[in-house]
């Protein structure tokens, strides 16, 4: 498409012969006048013409010199680009705007200087891309050609008004004969012009993992277009260049609106594709209307979507997402796509060697303080940020805590089971809940670690813990739900139980003749045949970190009947084949049933959302999630789902009362260390190169780190919350928590709040007291007993850094309150997305502003981050 | 129950409902108005380093903090409220306690509760009741929760510690509560929402027991008719016509008919105990004889 240029073009002319007038006149002797030819040029007034709404696009002749009539010759032509339109005599009709056609040759009259030429547009049905007019003078008898002798304009369908948008839709089906369930939908919104589209498709259900995705050709199957991302993709822009077998856009835009174009989606189980849906333009459908957001709006957007996403927002991380924006011609959705995908792809960042590599450092202490200490350097340096997040969120579903003494001892294997939720956070729920069933920290927590068969005889009968919280809290819950989250109720009114006390009896038969595979001999791990093997905690933790095996001697496998999903019920058989392999077997399809049980979808995506967004997502929004969570629990698909949802992304809810989040502690704190780059003196990265340089961890995988971390020994925080030490597996909160008062009378809940009681405030607010005037250090990096000697404990004291807001001090302009203005904008920008500006709020931040105006030197700026821990607004997430 | 008591309790500081144990499930009104108040172990949490800037800052920003709001701000801000004109009224009491010249530290150290959390808990419970007069509540409600019961695993071990640590607890309020002269006013009443299974779930000495159903409460205090069993003690048979399973025991009392003798010691009227306990008459009334329920001593109040 053409550039639409103006020119504004100024002739001086000067009249170099005179014909008539002028008074007198004598004549010498006429010299035969030496008349240089005028020149004519051709220069463009309006590029763009449309058929829609029959905008005109002009050209102008312009003659430098009056002369008599003048005749010029032109050719036409399309564009240079063959692969692009080119207008054909049928699209146009040439007119001189002074009145008639313009024919073979161009006309200036008598005395006529200039003269414009008009394309006017032919109006048809046919869907055409931009097409090229261009028209350019050539040489001829009585005039010289100007520089400028070409020019060219562009005729479209139509302006890129939302209103002349046009819609495609699809549906996902089995592709080519493939046997599956998934299905899906898609829609691809054309602008006016034709130019370029959004394409959005979402899907679930496929039978296996997703290898790969395309946009190909019917029925040749030819590819035309590869897509990067996987699973559901959002407003991608498909600008219908020429791919496959076509190599004009006419040809691209034919085979769109003869609906020859179809996504299909690969997986593992068919390489050709399991399932896809044909683009077929419904004439019918409007597009949805879509107001573009101002600058401003997509700011504070880029700042909620990374509060989301990550364990706070930071000027480097809001740098990188606005950068790749403005690249993007503002399509931020398609931004936050790919950040997501970039996600995917970062290293994990480990627990456990860290942890292993700081008690080298600090051998004496007590272990599980290095590990309570190991998750602030994961959340607020570690680079997987998405990938930690979502471990924190799983940590708060898939309970595990050191409340439990072993938890506590166990070091390195709580250290190992935080990673293997990281590990799989990316991959899918049915294969998370496998690996914590069997992980050893979880066997001691909910006590099916050694867990045996019953023996009626002597009358012990197998422990019901797990069985019973892996279908209340890790799966379906209590009650049957619809797949928007809505409870299901029964012919009596009353929601409808998902298990009794009879499934939890025979479900506890599932989890029998668990046991420690590995433990340490001689400080090798060997594999361990000892079902009763103690829970002891030693230094190396083995039996602690490898997944339980079951010990077929003291597992049940009698027929069982479990839990009923639509009516159907899951059932063991009675086997003869009492071995490993069959109980292995018979887990796997446990498990399968507990993910795939209809309630599954709904229940998790509704306590992730909560992690994630918003306290009460609408029924449509868990739909959504619980659409992409499928039969398996896709995590990729939920986590862009959650993040990506139209919901979460809505500019609106800064202005809502009742959308969003009240910030869980944790989350707080990490937003504020983040933000103000809380930082001890000691590099986790290897020691400086200047001199008194302080020396370093020289962590091993600092690469995981973000530039410039340290180690951070923060000791514990009264705040409430601490990773891993939930008081119950039910978590901190509960996701049904709703305080007395407006928000249950508003029949909403709000979890986080279960946390805020008057004693917990104050200790909270203390906490925050203590950050500002004195820092953070684990206290016993002092104590003398401990210390390596090649640090001074003094160095692993954590601050807060203010240069940044010194800085910004410095250089705002104006007095006091101006710069206490640009501190509190920055501290609300990053940390609240902006909420104080955009609600107008005049106490908060006028408070903010007035006192950190009259308050000196860093008290300043102590001031703002005590508001950042203390008051409401900043204690919300939008 | 305290709702129906809203004349008793005019204090609108501090709740009449306490918790030394964090929001609860026990201590929920009918229409969620009334919040329950969460002290300390020890007492009021007190505000470090709120002064100057700091606090002219809060305080406007709280102050601004209004129904236009975000909804989690203003419970937030509720929240907040509450604990600023608590903490002065829980200091108050906490003097009033120490004028009456008990040594509570004394008796709880006597009693063996080793400054455990529960003990002292229960601490800050007899000194809110000794300080009473600086709110206005006189029918107030106080949770306290002790963790440690679901013992899935070494039922033996854990069990037998947390209840010695009970027992010292108990003993030591009972005393303090002597001291002040507040035993006839206080009814104490210990209970768990379940009990365990008869059954074991292993059968060595790490083993544990599963989630049941019936079994023991407590309640104690000068109005208590003490030293006694009440209800019906089951025939703890296996298979037999109590038993759903593995000794789950169907309670032969309800929770509902000792709640309704507790809330009638409180102050709530026989009229009014069928619309507090919907339920009550699917049992047989805990004031009939045959119930074997009459542990306040004086038995029905009108």
């Amino acid at each position: 498409m053409s550039q639409h240029s103006a020119f504004v073009l100024i002739i001086v002319s000067a009249l170099l012969s005179a014909c008539g007038g002028g008074g007198g006149g004598s004549s010498e002797d006429p010299q035969t006048p030496v008349v240089n030819e005028p020149d004519v040029s051709l220069t463009l007034v309006e590029s763009q013409a449309y058929e829609l709404n029959g905008q005109i696009a002009k050209f102008k002749i312009d003659r430098a010199g009056a002369a008599g009539a003048l005749t010029i010759n032109y050719s036409l032509g399309g564009n240079t680009d063959v692969t692009k339109g080119s207008a054909s005599a049928n699209d146009y009709q040439l007119v001189y705007s002074d009145g008639g056609d313009v024919g073979d040759r161009l006309e200036l009259g008598a005395n006529q200087n200039s003269r414009v030429i008009e394309v006017v547009p032919v109006a048809d049905d046919a869907f055409e891309v931009p097409e090229t007019l261009s028209m350019t003078l050539t040489s001829g008898a009585g005039y010289d050609l100007g520089s400028a002798r070409s020019a060219e304009v562009v005729i479209s369908d139509a302006t890129n008004a939302s209103a002349n948008q046009k819609v495609f839709l699809g549906s996902f089906g089995p592709q080519d004969g493939a046997t599956t369930n998934g299905s899906g939908v898609l829609s691809f919104i054309l602008q006016g012009d034709n130019e370029t589209g959004k394409l959005s498709y979402s899907f679930s259900n496929l039978g296996a993992l997703q290898t790969d995705q395309h946009i190909h050709l019917s029925p040749s199957g030819n590819m035309i277009k590869d897509i990067e991302q996987t699973g559901a993709v959002s407003n991608m822009v498909w600008d219908l260049a020429p791919g496959g077998i076509f190599t004009t856009e006419p040809q691209m835009l034919e085979a769109l609106f003869n609906g020859e174009f179809y996504v299909n989606i690969h997986t593992a189980d068919y390489p050709n594709g399991e399932i896809s849906a044909s683009l077929i333009y419904d004439a019918d459908v409007e597009a949805p209307e879509e107001t573009p957001l101002s600058a401003a709006q997509v700011d504070q957007d880029i700042v909620r979507f990374l509060n989301q996403a990550t364990f706070g927002a930071t000027e480097e991380d809001y740098n990188t997402l606005r950068g790749a924006i403005n690249e993007n011609g503002e399509n931020r959705m398609q931004a936050y796509a790919l950040w997501i995908e970039q996600q995917f792809d970062i290293d994990q960042t480990r627990m456990l060697p860290l942890v292993a590599a700081t008690l080298a450092e600090f051998g004496e202490e007590w272990p599980p303080l290095l590990r309570k200490d190991a998750f602030w350097s994961l959340a607020i340096h570690g680079n997987d940020q998405l990938r930690q997040r979502l471990a924190f969120a799983l940590s708060e579903i898939l309970v595990i805590s050191d409340q439990n003494n072993t938890v506590l001892d166990g070091h390195l294997g709580a250290a190992g089971y935080w990673d293997m939720l990281g590990e799989n956070a990316f991959g899918s729920y049915r294969q998370t809940l496998e690996s914590v069933t069997r992980h050893p920290m979880m066997g001691i927590y909910l006590s099916h670690l050694r867990n045996q068969k019953a023996n009626p005889d002597i009358g012990y009968y197998p422990d019901e813990n797990y069985a019973r919280e892996i279908m209340q809290l890790f799966t379906f819950g209590l009650v049957q739900r619809r797949q928007n989250g809505s409870i299901i109720l029964g012919s009596d009114n009353l929601p409808i139980e998902t298990y009794n006390n009879d499934v939890i009896t025979e479900m506890a038969k599932v989890f029998t003749g668990l046991s420690f595979s590995a433990s340490a001999q001689n400080g090798a791990l060997v594999s361990n045949t000892n079902f009763f093997l103690g829970s002891w905690v030693n230094d190396f933790q083995y039996r602690w970190l490898e997944p339980m095996k079951f010990f077929p001697a003291y597992h049940e496998f009698s027929a069982k009947t479990l839990f009923s999903d639509n009516g159907q019920a899951v059932t063991i058989a009675d086997t003869s084949q009492q071995n490993q392999a069959s109980a292995d077997a018979e887990l796997d399809l446990v498990l399968d049933a507990l993910v795939a049980h209809s309630s599954t979808a709904p229940n998790i995506s509704r306590k992730l959302i909560q992690r994630f967004v918003t306290s009460n997502p609408s029924a449509d929004y868990i739909e959504r999630v619980a659409n992409a969570f499928g039969s398996e629990g896709d995590m990729r698909g939920v986590i862009k789902a959650i993040l990506l949802d139209s919901e979460a992304r809505n500019p609106a809810v800064l202005g809502s009362q009742t959308f969003g989040k009240f910030k869980e502690p944790v989350l707080q704190m990490t937003g504020i260390l983040r933000l103000l780059q809380a930082q001890s003196e000691v590099p986790l990265g290897a020691t400086g190169t200047e001199s008194n340089a302080v020396r370093g961890f020289d962590y091993e995988f600092i690469d995981q780190f973000a530039p410039g971390a340290s180690v951070l020994r923060m000791g514990n925080l009264d705040i409430g919350q601490a990773a891993l030490g939930a008081s119950s597996v039910f978590n901190f909160f509960s996701p049904d928590f709703a305080p007395p008062g407006i928000i249950a009378s508003n029949s909403l809940v709000a979890p986080e709040l279960q946390l805020i009681t008057e004693s917990q405030l104050f200790k909270s607010s203390n906490t925050y007291h203590r950050l500002i005037n004195n820092g953070f250090v684990r206290w016993s990096v002092y104590n003398d007993d401990y210390r390596n000697p090649a640090y001074e404990p003094e160095q692993f004291h954590i601050r807060l850094n203010y240069q940044r807001l010194q800085s910004l001090w410095d250089t705002t302009p104006g007095g006091a309150t101006e710069k206490a203005i640009a501190v509190v904008d920055y501290l609300d920008f990053y940390l609240n997305g902006g909420q104080l500006l955009q609600t107008d709020n005049y106490g908060t931040r006028q408070a903010m502003i007035s006192n950190i105006a009259a308050a000196s030197g860093d008290n300043r700026f102590s001031l703002g981050v005590y508001a950042a821990g203390m008051t409401a607004e900043f204690m919300t997430q939008k | 129950m305290t709702e129906i008591n809203t004349a008793y309790n005019t204090s609108n500081t501090v709740s009449p409902l306490i918790s030394l144990s964090g929001l609860n499930s026990f201590q929920v009104t009918r229409d969620s108005l009334i919040n329950t108040y969460v002290l300390g172990s020890d007492g009021a949490v007190a505000l470090s380093g709120f002064n100057g800037y700091r606090r002219t800052m809060t305080e406007t920003s709280m102050e601004s903090i209004d129904s236009s709001a975000h909804l989690m701000e203003q419970k937030y801000r509720s929240v907040y409220d509450s604990a600023r004109q608590a903490q002065e009224v829980v200091g108050t009491a906490f003097n009033l306690a120490q004028a009456t010249g008990v040594d509570y530290d004394a008796i709880f150290d006597a009693a063996g509760t080793n400054d455990s959390q529960i003990g002292r808990r229960l601490k800050t419970v007899a000194k809110m009741i000794a300080g009473r007069e600086a709110t206005t509540n006189s029918r107030p409600v106080f949770f306290v929760e002790l963790n440690g019961f679901d013992n899935h695993q070494k039922l033996l071990s854990d069990h037998s510690s947390r209840m010695v640590e009970l027992n010292a607890a108990l003993k030591a309020f009972r005393d303090v509560l002597v001291a002040q002269g507040d035993f006839d006013k206080t009814l104490s009443y210990i209970t768990s929402e379940f009990a365990r299974t008869f059954t074991a779930n292993g059968d060595d000495s790490e083993a544990g027991t599963d989630h049941g159903w019936g079994g023991h409460t407590l309640v104690m205090g000068d109005m208590v008719d003490g030293g006694k069993f009440f209800g019906q003690h089951p025939d703890l048979l296996l298979s037999g016509d109590l038993d759903t399973g593995r000794g789950r025991w169907i309670p032969t009392t309800a929770n509902t008919q000792i709640s309704a003798v507790i809330a009638n010691w409180m102050g709530v009227g026989t009229a009014d105990l069928n619309e507090l306990f919907p339920t009550l008459d699917n049992f047989p009334s805990p004031f009939d004889e045959g119930s074997n329920l009459s542990f306040i001593s004086g038995g029905l109040s009108a």
